[in-house]
């Protein structure tokens, strides 16, 4: 005799995570702007405003691919913003030795670079945890572009090389491309190569990622060098803004950096994060600043108010991530 | 009917040119977290309501990247003059640019920087000047009260990354070589601006050099926190001597409890910001050129010396000032 057939099975919605993540995030930003659009009567939406917030979260996006790539492998990296500050001194010390600026752009990359190198291969291989090393980094390197500058900024007088920071292209910001072709890059790296599977691999488990056969030494020594390229290509576009290296820029950096990607999806546990998330989380913290001082709130109230719309923005994206998989 | 229509549409339309949007000024401030800012901040307040002016306030917490950030979102707020107080040179060229791209009136709230035709030059402390008068007052109690065969020691607390305290410290240290007939030691260690800042300084200096009797802090709060571990080292008020800069209702209060805080080198805060605001709103109204305040130059006020004898006098003026809740 036939058993009887088991009941269906519930239908469930298949769909993926990383989308419902960008959904999420993207709903939130999307009320966001439209709040902020109509109590500013559309000063907000202005397409001049717009590219002021574009090219002001051009740097944040540009660190945030990088450390969304040391993120998903379950890494963190804290230090970002004082590497701004060093990479803005080291650049506008090459310049003013008379280094033509585009070689010094890419030597600051190629510095940061090897900076990075060392400290990932110190996480990776000694088994430290970054939180702790990173930490540890952002005296360090805060330090030593304190005392390799005097505690003064180091003005670079070199108008083409301005153009990285305060230039157009047509009608849209240099940063803004500088960051669009970063991201593109890191985007098409992440998902579309081996590299970026290993990644996601590394993050989402580390002991069956090595069992597997991958080297997960080298691809988190790896992610921390492409974050030091992308840092330092970061700490020029801040030193064309300022017109100088810094040593005190990026104080505070790390948290907008994290935040912006935190808010786009990205798991503090590793194996989960995109590119796009990170872009989205950008725009809503460079919104936030934008919109509340364009609105005229009192500073007390907006250092609240940051907390509580990105505390929003979270529970949205949550709300909206109802996917059994 | 169609007469009475006629006249109501010529009505409005003679009513929609009386209505005069108010100038709007942008006021980029370093921080809200001292009396001195604050006293400036609620000058602003007053002048534009006297003026009928609308006032909009971002705050940089000193950071270089975030003075051009905020000066970014005041002029996308529609300001049509940005008062600015850089922390360095760098970001005060850097707003002055986008000023100036923008067509945006721009004051100089910060310190003394190159003069240009294109804006309106520092009005504010005479910062070196006021050190020098903390660098006269130190000479002269020491001489009166610090008998022949006790060591002189001296510890200012500096702040290296913000002009106006490296012009106050110069100052001090100056005055001090070119008058102090006696044989002195001299240490500086920096201070942060901060009341914690200035009470790790000292307590690290007082390892180094426990005979220190002669602080002088580059503001009020590095001052009461180094005149804190003086106290927790046991040192006694009649055989020392601080002195602070800036006018703080505190600085003020410690002078006429008749400790070892003798001296308050006080900024005038309000006076500058009202002057500031009137200039801002004028130009934006038409009422003045700015080719007669470039004309003007920088304006550097005498900083008042508070001690004991007029200390109840300012500190009743100075609390008159403070934002009402």
């Amino acid at each position: 005799m036939r058993e009887a057939a088991p009941k269906a099975a519930t239908r469930r919605k298949l769909v993926n995570p990383q989308i419902m993540q960008l959904l999420g995030v993207s709903v939130a930003l999307i009320v966001l702007a439209a709040v902020f659009t109509i109590a500013s009567k559309g000063r907000f939406i202005h397409p001049d405003n717009l590219l002021t917030v574009a090219r002001q979260v051009s740097i944040t996006v540009i660190v945030g691919i990088g450390v969304t790539f040391i993120m998903i492998t379950g890494n963190i990296d804290l230090a970002v913003g004082s590497y701004l500050a060093l990479s803005g001194i080291f650049l506008a010390n090459m310049i003013l030795l008379g280094v033509p600026w585009l070689l010094a752009v890419v030597m600051t990359m190629v510095a940061l670079g090897l900076l990075q190198f060392l400290v990932g291969t110190v996480i990776a291989k000694q088994r430290l945890t970054s939180l702790i090393v990173t930490l540890a980094m952002l005296s360090i390197a805060r330090g030593i572009a304190l005392s390799w500058s005097g505690g003064k900024p180091v003005y670079i007088e070199n108008d083409s090389f301005m153009q990285i920071g305060n230039g157009y292209l047509g009608p849209i910001p240099i940063p803004v491309i500088i960051a669009g072709c970063a991201l593109i890059i890191g985007q098409f790296v992440l998902r579309k190569t081996r590299f970026g599977r290993y990644t996601y691999a590394v993050g989402g488990n580390e002991e069956a990622a090595r069992s597997s056969g991958i080297d997960t030494d080298r691809i988190k020594i790896s992610v921390f060098v492409i974050s030091g390229f992308l840092t330092g290509l970061a700490g020029c576009v801040m030193a064309g803004r300022l017109f100088s290296g810094s040593p005190v820029a990026g104080q505070g950096f790390e948290l907008d950096v994290i935040a912006s990607i935190v808010i786009g999806g990205t798991s503090m546990n590793g194996g989960l994060g995109s590119m796009i998330g990170t872009l989205i989380g950008a725009f809503m913290v460079g919104a936030i600043n934008n919109g509340l001082t364009i609105l005229g709130v009192e500073y007390y109230y907006q250092l609240m108010a940051k907390g509580m719309i990105i505390f929003l923005a979270i529970l949205i994206d949550r709300w909206t991530k109802k996917v059994r998989v | 009917m169609k007469k009475i229509l006629a006249v109501l549409i010529v009505l409005l339309f003679a009513a929609s040119f009386s209505v005069v949007a108010a100038p709007k000024v942008g006021v980029v401030q370093i921080t809200l977290e001292h009396e001195y800012q604050l006293i400036l901040h609620q000058g602003y307040i007053d002048k534009a309501k006297e003026m009928g002016a609308e006032v909009t306030f971002a705050i940089t917490e000193m950071s270089p990247e975030r003075t051009v950030t905020a000066a970014e979102n005041l002029i996308a707020g529609g300001a049509q003059a940005i008062i600015c107080a850089p922390g360095d040179p760098a970001s005060w060229k850097a707003v002055l640019a986008m000023c100036k791209e923008k067509n945006v009136y721009c004051l100089n709230d910060g310190s003394p920087q190159p003069e240009g035709p294109d804006h309106v030059a520092f009005i504010g402390t005479q910062s070196y000047n006021g050190g020098q008068k903390a660098g006269e007052f130190a000479v002269n109690w020491i001489n009166k009260n610090i008998p022949a065969k006790t060591k002189i020691v001296v510890a200012h607390l500096t702040l290296p990354t913000f002009t106006d305290c490296v012009q106050r410290n110069k100052g001090f240290e100056e005055y001090l070589k070119a008058n102090m007939k006696r044989p002195y030691e001299i240490y500086n260690d920096v201070g942060s601006g901060s009341r914690q800042g200035g009470l790790t300084a000292m307590e690290n200096l007082l390892q180094a050099h426990p005979d220190i009797n002669v602080l002088f802090g580059c503001n009020d709060d590095s001052a009461l926190g180094g005149m804190s571990a003086m106290k927790a080292a046991g040192k006694k008020d009649a055989e020392n001597l601080v002195i602070g800069f800036d006018g703080a209702l505190k600085g003020f209060q410690e002078i006429m409890k008749g400790g070892m805080f003798r001296c308050d080198i006080a900024q005038q805060p309000y006076l500058y910001s009202t002057m500031l605001m009137e200039r801002a709103v004028k130009l934006i109204t038409g009422k003045a050129k700015l080719a007669d305040y470039v004309k003007e130059g920088t304006i550097l006020i005498e900083t008042p010396v508070v001690t004991a004898a007029n200390a109840k006098e300012w500190y009743d003026k100075y609390a008159k000032l403070m934002p009402k809740k």
